[in-house]
């Protein structure tokens, strides 16, 4: 039983300097009127690359988005500095998972259709390994320390633990049915998963990998999102058009709060005060307030919006029906800019990463 | 027995080419219609009238008129039932939002909105948008449920409906 990752060769990135790139550079007008030799020319068409890439270095340390495009077999990767797409990665088949570890400059990918998962190397925006997993992987998220990545098998019911430095499965802890959505406690380093046919989540146990806690949640559950404090999580029920609030402490649940159609996902602000929810089939968003457990506020959204994270004042709102992805600003709620993606984006899980 | 050898291995080889997991897939057409969008909406907007102007629907009843929740059962023209729910009807966007619940197409989880926009020269634009699910919903579907027959049967549905409706204001 090796479920070693296979090695990929380094596919090309769009906007990646390459030679013919720089022979182009160095025979523009501007070196030739400087009258220096094609070699010249050419180290020269180098240095200005380098120097480019320097002040990019500086002007782009922004975090990036790295969002699943389920029907183009890509992840558009977003410089939220430009609110522009610098990169398609291309990943295996249908990818819809994605999670970021900013520290270990790693994004990784669940592909549901060819049931393996991409390791992104986020400096170089380039696969840097595929590892089978299961039969239906679909949620995915990274430990605390980006030792171990945890994905959900939605066929066969269970959570594969995956050590990322030997990139290879190192356990399957039996979870509920059709596990979907998976998120870590960012302070107690606990797990979750959702497990939608079963109306219930899992609390796993990191060090025993066992699991501590089944909780009784909405119809459906989907997704979850855990505030940055680690005490509350919060749980999308796709069925009953709700939230299910839990306490991290006690494991159980404190509230339930009615939002839109066909709830997907959700994201906290950086104060952990509002939980913003995606609602599919009302393209729109609920805004909670996590204090009185109401909704406060609905928004307007672009078609089917899935995936949503947020960074600092703005929301990342990844839209499946029309292709893009809307950035919101969390003051006034209003579109700040609107960003073409691949087809059929997802971006389901936490698609922010640093670079 | 050589022959069945070989089909199934035709069939086989079918799965293994067109085998997928099960993404959510979507279909949308549209049609410019030469006429004001309100005399479009008064046949898009009216959940129970669909025998008036998509060829495929021969009878349509609803439970509960244009209210959201009203549920109509569409019998078709070539044998069987589809039943589908009002998600949201608003008569100002000209919006129609409606869900299957149970019917002979081959996907599952299928909604579906059918939109009237005005544009240049007092014409209408017609946007018939679905997402949906192929009918069979574990890995390796045979080739009658799966993520091409969803798509064919989705926009066939479409295509010809649009076609019809284009007629019929038109005329």
């Amino acid at each position: 039983m090796t479920d070693i990752g296979k090695l990929r060769g380094r596919p090309k990135t769009r906007g990646q300097p390459n030679s013919l790139f720089a022979g182009h550079l160095a025979r523009s007008g501007f070196s030739a009127a400087l009258g220096i030799s094609p070699c010249r020319r050419r180290i020269a068409g180098y240095f200005l690359i380098w120097a480019a890439l320097n002040v990019c270095s500086v002007a782009c340390a922004a975090p990036f988005a790295y969002i699943t495009n389920q029907g183009s077999n890509d992840v558009s990767v977003i410089d939220l500095a430009q609110d522009r797409v610098v990169a398609t990665i291309p990943v295996g088949k249908g990818p819809a998972g994605v999670a970021t570890h900013a520290a270990s400059q790693r994004a990784y990918v669940s592909n549901p259709d060819s049931k393996d998962i991409s390791v992104i190397d986020t400096i170089r925006n380039d696969v840097v390994a595929t590892i089978p997993a299961g039969d239906g992987p679909l949620g995915i998220a990274v430990s605390v320390n980006g030792q171990e990545v945890y994905l959900a098998d939605w066929f066969n019911n269970v959570l594969l633990v995956i050590d990322s430095a030997a990139l290879k499965i190192v356990a399957r802890i039996p979870v509920g049915s059709a596990p979907a959505g998976v998120a870590v406690n960012p302070v107690s380093h606990e797990i979750y998963v959702a497990n939608r046919d079963d109306n219930t989540v899992s609390a796993i146990d990191p060090n025993t990998r066992k699991v501590v806690r089944v909780i009784e949640v909405g119809d459906r559950p989907f997704s979850i999102s855990v505030a940055r404090d680690g005490r509350r999580l919060y749980v999308v029920n796709v069925r009953s058009n709700d939230v299910s609030v839990l306490d991290a402490a006690t494991r159980r649940l404190v509230g339930t709060v009615g939002v839109g159609n066909t709830p997907y996902c959700a994201a906290l602000s950086i104060d952990d005060r509002r939980l913003l929810v995606t609602n599919q089939h009302a393209d729109t968003l609920s805004v909670i307030d996590t204090g009185s457990l109401k909704v406060v506020q609905t928004i307007a959204a672009g078609g089917y919006p899935e995936g949503i994270a947020v960074h600092g004042e703005r929301a990342y709102v990844v839209n499946w029906m029309d292709d893009n992805v809307s950035v919101i600003d969390m003051a006034s709620y209003r579109t700040h800019a609107t960003i073409a993606t691949g087809r059929n984006s997802r971006g389901f899980g936490s698609f922010i990463g640093v670079p | 027995m050589c022959k069945s050898g070989v089909a199934v291995a035709m069939l086989i080889a079918a799965n293994l080419a067109f085998a997928h997991g099960p993404s959510r897939l979507k279909v949308t057409e549209s049609v410019t219609i030469n006429a004001e969008p309100a005399k479009v909406w008064a046949k898009v907007g009216d959940f129970n009238g669909m025998p008036g102007w998509h060829p495929a629907v021969a009878e349509s009843k609803a439970s509960d008129g244009n209210n959201v929740g009203s549920r109509r059962t569409l019998t078709l023209k070539g044998g069987g039932e589809v039943v589908e729910e009002i998600e949201e009807l608003d008569n100002n966007k000209m919006v129609l939002k409606y869900r299957m619940k149970e019917g002979v197409l081959p996907v599952t989880n299928y909604a579906s909105t059918l939109s009237v926009k005005a544009v240049e020269g007092g014409k209408s634009l017609v946007e018939w948008r679905g997402a949906f699910y192929r009918g069979y919903p574990n890995n390796d579907p045979p080739p009658d449920r799966n993520d091409e027959a969803a798509e064919k049967a989705i926009t066939g549905v479409y295509k010809a409906g649009l076609e019809n409706l284009k007629k019929v204001v038109e005329q």
